[in-house]
């Protein structure tokens, strides 16, 4: 093993850094796992070395199959996702004795882990070149909105988490339950930036002229319709706000990237601003929603009022401080969900505002590599691709975290890597996989396609014009 | 493209760093605000790295306090008397941070750090409880009641209502719920949580039974309060009776044969006369009795639009109503009422309840507020708050009470055929007169045809004509479908023995 990593550090520097980023956030989440479990149980973890062990063997699989698969691929994302899946762990662990429904909650979070970086690997494995997913373009739109309509099919609507939180976002299958809208948003990246290159030209063209401004064609705001139409349905049928939003900023920010035009953005603000306001009229959820947001404390009656959540959460985040409370010692079990929508606001009493702005630094450093590997990519499906998919995850990451420390009105989704849930965890890190693919693309120097000129001042780089 | 590519970038980061000022207003700029508002007093973590007062027994035996070890401060109950008094005590609930059981919850704003107003400046400081209940008493207490599950039993002094003794088995080691191993706090919670009945709460103020026979004490005192003339009426002979509306003949316990004056037909409990007595005095002078009592209207320990509990200082979640089935049911359909009359149908009480009855009857018809602490002592040793006693209830005349409490005293005398003759021999040779009421509840319908009962006592001490009584005591025990005992048990013969012992006890004590 020694001597495999030893030749293949030599021909790849960018992943001998990353395997020594990945032994630094190894050492990380291993202190952050004895320290959770000294407060929580208040004894040393009894299998430490074999949780030692399944860090390593977990972060040399990920770049072992990185340097066989993407050797030239960005080197800071894996470590980075891997700390957070870690911490991720480390708090389930610290909140399983407080769990009584899902006594298992650590081990399943280990297992979606080890069966997400299977998921990485394997993406890596079968898409070997990013332009193999545009030959796929409608069979993965078709699958995306199968995915989407999933949990509103009458034999499938009935699991339990749809009980509990009435929101149709969870689809059974046999034992399991999982949230298809996590898979058919990276289906949704890959159908948006295929067809978008391709109607490129209809969608900037302005060829109608409204009083003294050029519009583009109407044909063009067919997939705009589709697509507002797609993300308020969502809201309404399966009564989600956080997904129809993720998806809708995700259409307008492609779409805008693509043309230029930014009437797209315009027209986008108010045709949501228009849906939520229906919406908000067809779901009194959505409205105690905004007030509770407003003023949480107002809705505060009791441990199962609306205010609850949010204010318990602040209080909590207040409690943590700057250096929180530390790992297992706080009243992190005291919040709702603390295990997936609120986990943010169990890092913050736990582990302060250090412990928060070190997942917030993390999520920006996701964002600020996506978007290098965006510019860099080689064709512009890879770019508007690799835009997508780190609009998605920069987004989610912001509207829960944002939601939750009540910046935003709350919308129940996932911390990326964070949360615990398998179809949240297996379906990001499928979206790492894919950046990873395009950066590899990016950088790699075999490939023919000149580099790109950087930092141009005009609206088009060369490649795009 | 890349221009707008960045762009995006650019919004997403700009994003981030809202929430990075966000989060600074939350962690920093609001962080006390947040940590004094109403929910934050009463959550986070600060409990566990603070100390707590002491709770003391009233002979001096520190029965739990806070000691300091790596990671905070632990709640210690001192092993020699954890178990006895874990019911009274309460635990403190590390895992959710949650103090709801017992004297911890009860008097937690005193045993708590909370901020105290010196001589020269505030500072935090913890209050110590004291409580009426020795831990010699609630020892015996313990022990006399050994693991007859569900058995409950109250010992109090009638004059000032400090609960001298009070224990329901099953009891716990809250010593095992202290602990900052959440996860074997929970084990072991989950552990204590199967058993039956549960043992978190304080059984014998927290769980009603049917208080059988003993409720004919409440009737014989309606009689005087309301329909003197049935005081002296000769009540029919009967083995069984047949009541306006009932499916089955009502049949006196074992199928005796009794009747005769009101000083006999209690002395043996004779259950047809004594539903002739509820019948004739009526559910109004019935139920009305009962709510003078401090008893009220509803179904098992729950009265009707919320109602009385006994004024105990525990959590209310520990103190359950004594409660008799509501009085226009009773008015309209007569067995219920003959069966209510009887301490059976819906009557409920605990084991507290029923010694306040007979505390009342002791305390020439006053009932005392029942309470367990007796003085606060701050850090200085000062006593902040003493218990002073106070009247619950005129419960009924002192008159009434005087007779009822001499009638009493035919239950345990050999010559009156009292059904609890013999029990106190021991005490009554040393010329001790005692008053008691027995009960048997039987539990029916029962599928299988066996016996169940609860079997009850209740007593005053000494109880001679103008004696003041030191001390009451009620037990109740369980006979449960098909043990041994239950073929001959009966409030004497089961519950008996124990409230002997601990009257014995009591009066030795000289508390």
């Amino acid at each position: 093993m020694a001597a495999i990593a030893k030749t293949a550090s030599r021909s790849h520097p960018r992943r001998r850094s990353e395997l020594g980023l990945i032994l630094v956030g190894i050492v990380v989440v291993v202190f952050a796992d004895v320290l959770a479990y000294l407060g929580t149980y208040n004894k040393f973890p009894p299998g430490l070395g074999a949780f030692v062990l399944i860090l390593v063997a977990m972060g040399l699989a990920g770049n072992l199959a990185n340097r066989f698969l993407a050797p030239e691929a960005d080197p800071v994302i894996l470590p980075i996702v891997l700390v957070l899946d870690g911490l991720g762990y480390v708090m389930m662990e610290r909140l399983a004795p407080f769990e009584p429904n899902s006594p298992h909650l650590a081990g399943y979070q280990a297992l979606w882990s080890s069966v997400g970086l299977a998921a990485y690997i394997g993406t890596l494995l079968v898409v070997r070149r990013s332009r193999d997913l545009e030959r796929y373009r409608y069979l993965l739109a078709a699958s995306a909105f199968i995915l989407l309509l999933l949990p509103l099919m009458p034999g499938l609507k009935d699991s339990p988490e749809v009980q509990l939180t009435g929101v149709y976002l969870w689809v059974k299958v046999g034992p399991v339950s999982f949230q298809p809208i996590e898979l058919s948003k990276l289906l949704l990246v890959i159908f948006f930036a295929s067809y978008f290159v391709e109607k490129r030209e209809l969608l900037s063209m302005a060829t109608n002229r409204v009083g003294n401004r050029m519009l583009p064609d109407l044909r063009g705001f067919g997939p705009i319709a589709i697509a507002w139409f797609a993300s308020v349905g969502v809201i309404i049928l399966e009564r989600d706000i956080g997904f129809s939003l993720i998806l809708f900023i995700l259409f307008i920010a492609m779409l805008w990237v693509t043309t230029g035009r930014f009437i797209y953005i315009v027209l986008g603000l108010v045709a949501f601003a228009i849906g939520t306001f229906v919406a908000a009229h067809i779901l009194s959820q959505l409205n105690v929603r905004i007030e509770v947001w407003l003023d949480p404390w107002k809705y505060l009656t009791g441990p199962n009022t609306p205010g609850f959540q949010p204010a318990i959460a602040e209080v909590m985040d207040g409690r943590g401080g700057l250096t929180g409370t530390g790992l297992g010692l706080g009243g992190a079990a005291q919040i709702p969900v603390a295990q997936s929508d609120f986990i943010f606001a169990a890092i913050g009493n736990e582990l302060g505002l250090a412990g928060t702005a070190a997942i917030v630094v993390a999520f920006t450093l996701i964002v600020g590599y996506g978007i290098r590997i965006a510019t860099r990519a080689r064709s512009e499906f890879a770019k508007l691709t690799a835009l997508g998919l780190t609009v998605v995850i920069g987004f989610q990451a912001f509207i829960i975290m944002a939601g939750v420390t009540r910046l935003l009105p709350l919308t129940g989704i996932t911390l990326p890597f964070v949360s615990s849930g398998g179809s949240s965890l297996i379906a990001n890190f499928i979206l790492i996989a894919l950046l990873m693919r395009i950066s590899n693309e990016g950088a790699d120097p075999v490939q023919t396609a000149p580099p790109q000129v950087m930092g141009s001042s005009s609206g088009f780089s060369p490649a795009s014009a | 493209m890349n221009p707008r590519i960045r762009w995006v970038g650019v919004v997403l980061v700009f994003c981030f760093g809202l929430l990075f000022l966000q989060l600074n207003n939350i962690q920093i700029r609001q962080a006390s605000a947040l940590s004094k508002s109403s929910l934050g007093t009463k959550t986070g973590t600060a409990t566990i790295y603070l100390s707590r007062g002491a709770i003391v027994s009233a002979d001096d035996k520190i029965l739990a306090y806070s000691t300091k070890v790596k990671g905070g401060y632990l709640r210690v109950y001192p092993a020699a008397t954890a178990t006895d008094f874990g019911q009274i005590t309460g635990f403190f609930d590390v895992v959710s941070d949650n103090i709801t059981l017992g004297i911890e919850a009860e008097y937690n704003q005193y045993l708590s750090q909370h901020e105290s107003s010196g001589l020269l400046a505030q500072h935090e400081a913890t209050d110590d409880v004291m409580l009426t209940i020795p831990s010699t008493l609630q020892a015996d207490a313990a022990s006399i009641v050994g693991n007859r599950a569900g058995a409950e039993i109250v010992a109090l002094n009638p004059q000032n209502g400090d609960v001298l003794a009070m224990y329901g088995y099953p009891s716990y080691n809250p010593n095992t719920l202290s602990s900052f191993n959440s996860g074997s706090v929970l084990k072991a919670y989950n552990a204590l949580a199967k058993q039956n009945p549960e043992p978190f709460l304080n059984l014998a103020s927290a769980v009603p039974h049917q208080p059988g026979s003993t409720f004919k004490t409440i009737d014989t005192a309606a009689i005087y309060d309301h329909d003197p003339s049935l005081a002296s009426k000769s009540w029919p002979f009967n083995i069984k009776i047949s009541i306006k509306g009932a499916a089955a003949p009502f049949q006196n316990y074992g199928k005796t044969n009794c009747g005769g004056p009101l000083a006999e037909i209690l002395a043996q409990s004779c259950d047809t006369a004594y539903a002739e007595v509820g019948l004739a005095l009526g559910a109004p002078t019935v139920v009305g009795e009962a709510e003078s009592f401090g008893w009220c209207e509803g179904v098992a320990g729950v009265c009707r639009g919320g109602g009385r509990r006994p004024p105990l200082d525990l959590p209310p979640s520990e103190v359950a109503g004594a409660t008799i089935a509501p009085e226009s049911q009773l008015a309209a359909t007569p067995p219920y009422l003959a069966y209510s009359a009887i301490g059976q149908f819906n009557d409920s009480a605990s084991a507290l309840s029923m010694a306040l009855v007979a505390a009342g009857l002791a305390d020439n018809g006053k009932i005392m507020e029942p309470h367990i602490m007796s003085r606060i002592i701050d850090s200085d040793g000062n006593v902040i708050k003493t218990y002073k006693p106070h009247v619950w209830k005129q419960a009924t005349s002192a008159a009434t009470a005087e007779k009822v409490r001499a009638l009493m005293l035919g239950v345990t005398s050999t010559a009156a055929k009292g059904t609890a003759a013999g029990v106190f021999t021991n005490l009554q040779t040393e010329g001790i007169e005692i008053a008691a009421k027995t009960g048997t509840a039987e539990v029916f319908p029962l599928a299988s045809g066996n016996c169940s009962t609860y079997d009850w006592l209740i007593a005053i001490a000494p109880a001679g004509a103008g004696q003041t009584p030191k001390a009451v005591v009620a037990a109740e025990v369980p006979s449960p479908e098909g043990s041994a005992t239950c073929a001959e048990g009966t409030g004497a013969t089961v519950a008996g023995p124990l409230v002997d012992q601990m009257l014995t006890d009591v009066l030795e004590s000289g508390q």
